[in-house]
């Protein structure tokens, strides 16, 4: 009997799911409240849910890394949520560290590991299918470790810089 | 004299490759497909008679490489090239080297797209015809210092209010190396020039180390307004109508119509005859665009012509009824079109949205990832132009667009109704795509009204947001759906845990063959 019991981020924000599937009833437990439908599979990736005499019709799909939903015309996508890095704490990735905001190629890039720079001062330029998106520091701090190279092809998400935020002053 | 070829080649992929090799499939040609090694399995590929890869996935080294295109019409023994749209399609060069080949090219004449294809080549051209052009002047682009503070300032300054006077007010500075509105400024008085030029400059050089600005008549609130045109080799020039392509962000359209909701009647014939007789005056053949800016008082203003068939061409399509891909490959053989204007009519009225690959989210960035889903929208005054199918990847290396999706209706209402409920039915799993803008768009009340000036979506999207209510239990219960699905874990016929979860049928009637059948599946591979 299929069940599940884990959260997934969507938007930033954290929904838990508990389903468990018996036959062709599904059932579910939301905020403490019991929810059930009866399921009809359609072609691969569609789905006829039925709630008493309501039918929804939806479209769904899900790889290792996102589920797809689309419901009404509207589009959801769930991420699992990210256990701990491993390789977390001293050393490891710190709030503020900068990934790249998309698939591409770095073009150039403007600072050294080392470097103190400005909240939103330029680091390197991104380029894909002819557009250019400049990647700026996240705050004031300084540029731990500089992890990419001009030419070198990045991936959506790869870490590019390690970033330290400059210490908060005293008084707040 | 006609000369009739079999084989064509087409020198593009994704939607309009798909496009034209169906077209092609029509006249009962044979067609072959070039690809890149990233499109070995692409759609363009698997739909044609015959296809030869043509080099790596770097589109300057395939797709734009004119000896490897060459090479593959000579390998498959081709007949005749079509260019599709961007790529090589407006390369003079090509089509030469097409034509010394001894291969049939799909399109103008090299002269012709020489003349026109130089922008000020065609505006002088358009002046010389008694067609109103944009006035403006870039004779600042010869300047060497582009420093902010210019050795040369005073006269460098001078020489460009003596400019700005000529083309007249309201006027746009915009920066020569320029975009994205940056180092970009209004000036309505010839009072406000000499600082607008100074602030124009400093922040010029701040975004792009380059404080040269050209001059630009400004003209609002402007629609973008084009023209269909098409001519034969024996001077027959004959036009289509309309397109409003004022939805645009960057440049780059994002929703088209036919016919313009903006435009009288009467404006229509002068800018039709315009664009005739410019096309004509320069010995134009096949099909091409003259594009316009279109003010509201009626006044409009010439400013390119495109010598090739337009992403947004079957909204045209749409309205006449007629197939202007097919057109070019019959105008080709070097068909006569002497029935000339009074064989085309048009219908109600034509709708397009463009679907990326890009988050309007995220300053539209594009987007990249497998194709889990894609279920174009069906059914009456419904037509969808795409180059992907479930299960391939969209990748970084070419124009972003996937799909358009096209209505048509008897009236501009109902086809925006059409629309909305064409995108309402559109789906796409598994990568980011600018579906909710679109929608937000054909939603917005003001397009809805027709009144969709240039600036519509700086005007009225600038900073939108999908707004999305958190998902609820209809949305959770399909994730965890999809999850079982991915896991093995329903019966689907795939997985090991094949018939566990229960039996499944799209059809709940006990006494259906399905339930009778069991676990049985035909057809499915396993996991």
């Amino acid at each position: 009997m299929p069940k599940l019991d884990r959260s997934w981020l969507w938007d930033g924000t954290s929904h838990h799911i508990q389903a468990e599937l018996s036959g062709d009833h599904l059932y579910m437990e939301l905020d403490g409240k019991p929810v059930e439908f009866s399921v009809v599979k359609g072609p691969i990736g569609s789905f006829f849910l039925r709630q008493g005499d309501r039918i929804l019709t939806g479209y769904a799909a899900a790889t290792a890394e996102a589920i797809w939903v689309q419901l009404d015309g509207r589009t959801y996508v769930f991420e699992p949520e990210k256990p701990p890095r491993a390789g977390s704490g001293p050393g490891g990735p710190t709030g503020g560290d900068v990934l790249s905001p998309m698939t591409g190629t770095v073009r150039k890039v403007f600072a050294e590991s080392g470097q103190a720079v400005a909240a939103g001062a330029p680091l390197l330029v991104v380029e894909a299918m002819k557009m250019e998106y400049t990647v700026t520091a996240p705050g004031e701090g300084r540029v731990a470790e500089l992890l990419c190279s001009v030419g070198q092809p990045v991936d959506l998400g790869q870490l590019l810089v390690r970033f330290e935020a400059a210490p908060a002053t005293a008084d707040q | 004299m006609s000369r009739e070829f079999h084989r064509l080649l087409i020198a593009n992929r994704g939607e309009i490759a798909v496009r034209l090799i169906r077209a092609a499939r029509e006249l009962g040609l044979e067609t072959i497909a070039v690809h890149s090694d990233a499109d070995r399995a692409a759609l363009h590929v698997l739909e044609a008679d015959r296809a030869i890869g043509i080099g790596p996935a770097p589109a300057a080294e395939s797709y734009l490489s004119i000896p490897a295109v060459l090479e593959a019409a000579r390998a498959s023994g081709a007949e005749a090239i079509h260019p599709g749209y961007g790529f090589l399609s407006e390369n003079a060069e090509f089509a030469q080297a097409v034509i010394d080949a001894g291969l049939i090219w799909v399109g103008p004449p090299p002269e012709a797209m020489r003349l026109l294809g130089d922008k000020l080549g065609a505006k002088a051209l358009a002046a010389k015809l008694g067609i109103p052009t944009v006035s403006g002047d870039d004779s600042e682009r010869d300047r060497m210092d582009r420093s902010a503070e210019p050795l040369d300032a005073k006269k460098a300054d001078a020489a460009l209010i003596t400019k700005a006077k000529g083309v007249g007010f309201p006027l746009l500075l915009k920066a020569v190396a320029g975009g994205g509105g940056k180092g970009m400024r209004r000036v309505d008085h010839e009072k406000d020039l000499p600082e607008a030029i100074r602030s124009a400059r400093r922040e010029g050089h701040a975004a792009f180390g380059d404080s040269r600005l050209l001059v630009e008549r400004f003209v609002s609130p402007a629609h973008h307004v084009e023209i269909q045109v098409f001519a034969d080799a024996h001077g027959h020039v004959i036009h289509l109508g309309e397109r409003e392509c004022s939805i645009q962000r960057r440049h780059q359209k994002i929703v088209e119509e036919s016919p313009s909701p903006t435009i009288e009647p009467a404006v229509r014939e002068v800018m039709a005859d315009a664009a005739v007789t410019l096309v004509r005056a320069a010995g134009y053949r096949s099909a091409g665009t003259c594009e316009f800016l279109l003010d509201e008082s009626g006044r409009f203003y010439f400013l390119e012509v495109n010598t090739r068939l337009q992403v947004e061409h079957p909204v045209t399509e749409m309205v006449t009824g007629m197939d202007l891909a097919r057109m070019q490959m019959v105008e080709a053989t070097g068909k006569d079109l002497s029935r000339g204007q009074s064989v085309v009519e048009w219908r109600g009225h034509a709708i397009e949205c463009r679907l990326y690959a890009e988050d309007p989210e995220r300053g539209f960035l594009p987007s990249s990832g497998p194709v889990l889903m894609f279920k174009a929208p069906e059914g009456p005054g419904v037509r969808v132009d795409s180059g992907i199918m479930a299960g391939w990847h969209v990748g970084v290396h070419y124009d972003p667009i996937l799909a358009k999706i096209i209505v048509h209706d008897y009236s501009r209402e109902r086809a925006v109704a059409r629309m909305q409920r064409a995108l309402a039915e559109t789906v796409l799993l598994g990568l980011t795509t600018n579906l909710p803008f679109l929608q937000a768009v054909v939603r917005h009340p003001e397009f809805m009204a027709g009144r969709t000036p240039i600036d519509f979506l700086d005007t009225h999207l600038a900073n939108w947001h999908a707004h999305e209510s958190p998902p609820g239990t209809d949305v959770l219960a399909l994730a965890a759906m999809a999850e079982w699905e991915r896991l093995g874990m329903i019966g689907n016929g795939r997985g090991p845990a094949a018939g566990v979860g229960g039996q499944y049928s799209a059809d709940d009637d006990p006494s259906s063959p399905w339930r009778q059948l069991g676990a049985f599946r035909l057809g499915q591979k396993g996991r």
